[in-house]
């Protein structure tokens, strides 16, 4: 008999399970979830994937606990398909302003990923009462952090059709940044006066911080039976342009915001 | 017809339309609403945040000739990435206002027109 048919088999996350499977998992006690001790791929890229799939699959509120062969070193606190925070060697990523919780997250778990050793998990339920002041963050906003999302191209794609449809626009590379303007100059002042307005739209607090905040925000304000004024923001970018009415309204439609 | 079977109307036949609420921005609070499914409370309160926020980016300001005056500062649209929302202020003194929530792919057009529309009901205008 060889090494590899002795070493217990330790099912790997992140590999198609099938429906029953997961029912079954959603149904364990704790010590079925427990002895379910499974080991993440060795590549980082499918490790954080593999991570990034378990707290999208986990619903009730779980803690992830980590081993690196089979020492472990801190736990994933999940809860409905989000990432609460991770304790790694006991600093936790949740501890600080709660705007930067999906950055600090995103870092935690790029670390792991890094991890030298083998991998692998086990979780157990979390328990006690969860605190109304709790914040956390989805998957997608984690996939933004860690570059692994195609989001800005959604806005990158709205910008090309408004630059092709615009009467007049200002833009902004960053908040900070001066606009700039081109266009019927009948309309810079107005324009820089929304433009204004509009800056860091995208930046409000979010009173309810289970409902993920949006990557791109903006708005269209009907100035006319022709006319539209195009307002949206990404990520500190942004621009304020007037359009033909039913041609913004139709390049926001199709816009490829996925 | 009472405000909460205009909503109920408005959702059923504006194609797109997955709620329609009817608010009050002085309080901030969501008074009815009519959705194709479950709607939490908390979707209500960010729409009538949105509300007020994209409301509050109307102000006429500087604009050329050409501006229909009349029609801005009562109508606004805002979208994410996740979807739009159609904002109708009954008049443009007026505190309340018709939310329409939407996919990004809905005929805007359309259903800013039958927002329009109803406002003008309740207002007392249609």
């Amino acid at each position: 008999m060889t090494a590899a048919e002795l070493r217990p088999r330790v099912p790997q996350i992140g590999a198609p399970r099938p429906r029953s499977a997961v029912m079954r998992r959603l149904a364990a006690d704790r010590a079925e979830l427990a002895a379910q001790r499974r080991c993440f791929p060795a590549d980082s890229q499918a490790r954080l994937r593999a991570l990034l799939t378990e707290i999208d699959e986990v619903v009730l509120p779980r803690l992830l606990h980590l081993c690196v062969d089979a020492r472990e070193v801190g736990h994933l606190v999940v809860s409905h398909r989000r990432l609460v925070d991770i304790v790694v060697n006991g600093r936790s990523a949740a501890v600080g302003d709660s705007d930067d919780l999906a950055a600090r997250c995103a870092a935690a778990l790029g670390a792991i990923a890094q991890m030298r050793g083998r991998l692998s998990a086990f979780v157990t339920r979390r328990d006690g009462l969860r605190d109304p002041r709790e914040r956390a963050c989805a998957v997608a906003a984690l996939e933004v952090e860690l570059g692994l999302s195609d989001a800005p191209h959604g806005f990158d794609d709205l910008v090309r059709r408004v630059e092709a449809l615009a009467m007049a626009r200002v833009w902004w590379s960053d908040i900070q940044a001066p606009m700039q303007f081109r266009g019927a100059p009948e309309w810079a002042g107005a324009l820089r006066t929304y433009a204004g307005r509009c800056k860091g739209m995208g930046n409000r607090p979010c009173a309810d911080g289970h409902i993920r905040k949006s990557r791109i925000e903006g708005v269209v304000i009907p100035m006319s039976a022709q006319e539209v004024l195009v307002m949206a923001s990404s990520n500190g970018a942004g621009f304020a342009a007037v359009l033909p009415r039913q041609a913004g309204l139709d390049a926001l439609a199709t816009c490829r915001f996925a | 017809m009472t405000i909460q079977h205009q909503l109920d109307r408005l959702r059923d036949e504006a194609p797109g339309c997955d709620l329609v609420a009817f608010g009050d921005l002085s309080s901030g609070l969501i008074l009815n609403w009519a959705a194709r499914s479950a709607c939490q409370r908390e979707v209500l309160d960010l729409l009538m945040q949105n509300a007020t926020a994209s409301l509050a980016l109307l102000a006429p300001v500087g604009l050329p000739g050409g501006v229909d005056l009349a029609d801005m500062g009562t109508s606004v649209i805002h979208f994410t990435e996740r979807g739009a929302e159609v904002f109708v202020r009954l008049s443009a003194a007026s505190d309340e206002v018709i939310c329409v929530a939407c996919p990004l792919d809905a005929d805007l057009e359309r259903l800013l027109g039958s927002t329009i529309a109803l406002a003008d009901q309740i207002e007392g205008n249609g």
